[in-house]
């Protein structure tokens, strides 16, 4: 029934900006972690790659452009490459032979704003849910009186 | 006349294509953070206009026009298209989610318009089948 098909694509958009918070929790977290979770060197930062999914009818053929329904799926969760900060402080045990310690990439404003953008997204598509199924309950009332 | 007529045929296709149209701003607002994805557009008052048109202006007789009616709106599917608009954003997506959750709101109220009046249209049928209320 399409409502449901409605309600599966919101769902699946609430997921989406769930895990992004998610990233954006462990790359605030781990803003000053210096060994990452595999031992090799600090912690980098976590970005998720969303993608689009159009969902066709059974037995009808495809059609990107035309597809009502499109789906938020997680495509995969990526390390940012950009290098590690180079911090100088020659006496913490972890410093190297030149006296540096090596920060993670993660910068706390960017990942604030990016909070800030997946909550908006997430309460927009909260509200859009409850449009969809104010919209479903008012076709039951078809016929009612 | 018979029971279903033209009026009736044609709130039922209104939310049939307002349910269609909820569904696309749903995928467009979902969407919203997807690189790359485009914002797709539904097409169908323009068309169900002309459908409607197309019978007033024949001087058929009522059951004739119904079953006009009947036939133009058969074969009515709303248009979905990927819009043409520039990126809102670096990443290539184009969908405005204000402009999206304004039109999400106008195709609610035209949904539940449609509701209202195809409930009064069953309240008359159903005010004649009990006799005025006696």
């Amino acid at each position: 029934m399409d409502i449901y098909k409605t309600m599966d694509v919101v769902s699946s958009a609430l997921t989406a900006e769930r895990r992004r918070l998610n990233a954006i929790a462990s790359n605030v977290a781990n803003a000053n972690s210096l060994k990452s979770a595999d031992g090799e060197g600090p912690y980098k930062r976590k970005d998720v790659v969303l993608e689009s999914q159009s969902q066709a009818e059974f037995g009808e053929a495809l059609n990107e452009a035309n597809a009502e329904f499109v789906e938020v799926k997680v495509a995969e969760v990526v390390e940012d490459p950009n290098p590690p900060r180079a911090v100088y402080q020659p006496d913490h045990p972890m410093a190297d032979e030149k006296g540096y310690i090596y920060m993670p990439n993660v910068n706390p404003v960017e990942e604030m704003a990016n909070m800030i953008s997946a909550e908006k997204s997430f309460q927009q598509n909260v509200n859009v849910f409850q449009t969809t199924k104010d919209m479903a309950l008012k076709a039951l009332e078809i016929g009612g009186n | 006349m018979s029971m279903i007529d033209a009026a009736t045929l044609t709130l039922e296709k209104v939310l049939d294509l307002r349910s269609r149209a909820h569904a696309t701003h749903v995928s467009n607002i979902a969407n919203a953070n997807v690189a790359g994805y485009k914002a797709k557009t539904v097409e169908f008052e323009a068309e169900l206009q002309r459908a409607i048109e197309h019978a007033e202006g024949k001087p058929v007789p009522m059951i004739r026009k119904d079953a006009t009616v009947a036939r133009d709106l058969a074969s009515l599917d709303a248009n979905i298209f990927e819009d043409g608009n520039a990126a809102m954003s670096g990443d290539g997506n184009t969908v405005n989610v204000d402009s999206e959750q304004a039109d999400l709101a106008k195709n609610y109220i035209g949904y539940q318009g449609a509701v209202k009046l195809l409930n009064k249209k069953m309240a008359m049928q159903k005010y004649v089948i009990t006799e005025g209320g006696r």
